[in-house]
């Protein structure tokens, strides 16, 4: 019974390609919130849950995590053809839309007040970057070890500019080991 | 040219490999390599490019699309740039995740994933924040940057105000000051 309702709403390659070329279209300002609503409202491809799981998965893989995620969900779905399918329509159109974007801009740079309307808006861009750090740091606001972390890779990339590989290797196994992911569970 | 291309390939994918916690985790990286190490744009072609990614619809990862893109010149040569540089970022990590997925990922106990996360974030937030210092700095002390990057910090971190709401309130207070 739960096998024959998989097998139908198993998905084809082309049409994982359209449903996240669907998704990445309309996904402005980040694709989470419209690839949560695409698969779990509305397609009710996975549930809440599941999506949360897959989500968090793909956010300890290296990768764009909603990528990452819809590699899985097409591979899942169609195998390597299907994962191909799903993150070309996550991506193929958007890099073709903010090419153009950048040709069309690159047309009227010359007009001082456009320039100084990139000028504001790269600011803003500035500023939603340090307001969604703001908000994704609420669970380690008042946490001693997240904070000192927070400070040595703040430090280590925006003031001593260090290569980014190099802070990883020695941030990513540290701080894993601070907060305790090697140690023993017991059952 | 070609070498080129294959230059910002290879720096697309050592990227992706880096993007620990999401794509904006890179964006201080792709600044390091492309505008520091390289010179293929300057720190204020950076910021607008990166502003333009924000206007375009899709994943985060776009800047890397746009400075493939920029890199190789924009026209024809830029178009291929751009799409051979998403190609090279998305490729192998996809393949990273499926096999991941497959295997065992959904494996670890849910305990141990908490504390993953856990250990991640910080360093996520960090890498969020320092992308926001580095195009904050790219800019200049102009008084309007100061004036819009703290403006936007405060509505983003503490109102449900849309992102594409405060990017063109940032670009109107941009376009006002030329006027002045």
């Amino acid at each position: 019974m739960d096998g024959e309702d998989r097998q139908a709403a198993r998905l084809t390659p082309p049409e994982l390609f359209l449903l996240f070329l669907g998704i990445s279209v309309q996904s402005f300002g980040g694709t989470l919130p419209f690839t949560r609503r695409a698969l779990v409202e509305r397609r009710r491809l996975l549930s809440g849950p599941e999506f949360a799981e897959m989500l968090a998965l793909g956010q300890m893989l290296p990768g764009p995590n909603v990528i990452n995620l819809s590699a899985a969900l097409g591979d899942r779905h169609a195998g390597p053809r299907g994962a191909a399918a799903a993150v070309a329509g996550m991506v193929v159109v958007p890099v073709l839309i903010v090419m153009a974007l950048a040709t069309l801009v690159g047309t009227v740079t010359h007009l001082a007040a456009v320039q100084g309307a990139l000028l504001g808006m790269a600011a803003a861009a500035a500023g939603l970057l340090l307001g969604t750090a703001w908000r994704m740091a609420e669970p380690i606001r008042r946490a001693p070890l997240g904070l000192l972390v927070f400070a040595a890779v703040f430090g280590a990339v925006a003031l001593l500019r260090l290569p980014l590989a190099l802070v990883l290797l020695a941030a990513v196994p540290l701080s894993l080991a601070l907060h305790g992911v090697f140690g023993r569970f017991r059952q | 040219m070609i070498l080129l291309l294959l230059h910002v390939m290879a720096v697309s994918l050592g990227l992706s490999l880096l993007a620990v916690g999401g794509a904006i985790a890179i964006v201080p990286e792709v600044y390091r390599i492309a505008v520091v190490s390289n010179g293929w744009l300057t720190p204020a072609r950076f910021a607008e490019l990166y502003a333009i990614s924000q206007f375009a619809p899709g994943p985060n990862a776009m800047i890397v699309a746009l400075v493939g893109w920029e890199a190789l010149g924009g026209r024809f040569g830029g178009w291929v740039g751009g799409l051979a540089a998403m190609a090279a970022f998305v490729g192998p990590t996809s393949v990273i995740s499926v096999l991941a997925f497959r295997s065992w990922a959904a494996r670890i106990p849910p305990a141990r994933q908490v504390l993953i996360r856990a250990g991640l974030l910080p360093l996520s937030v960090a890498l969020v924040a320092s992308s926001g210092v580095l195009i904050t700095m790219s800019l200049g002390a102009v008084p309007v940057v100061l004036l819009v990057v703290g403006a936007v910090t405060a509505a983003s971190a503490l109102t449900k105000a849309h992102p594409l709401l405060l990017m063109a309130a940032g670009a109107a207070a941009g376009a006002a000051s030329t006027l002045l």
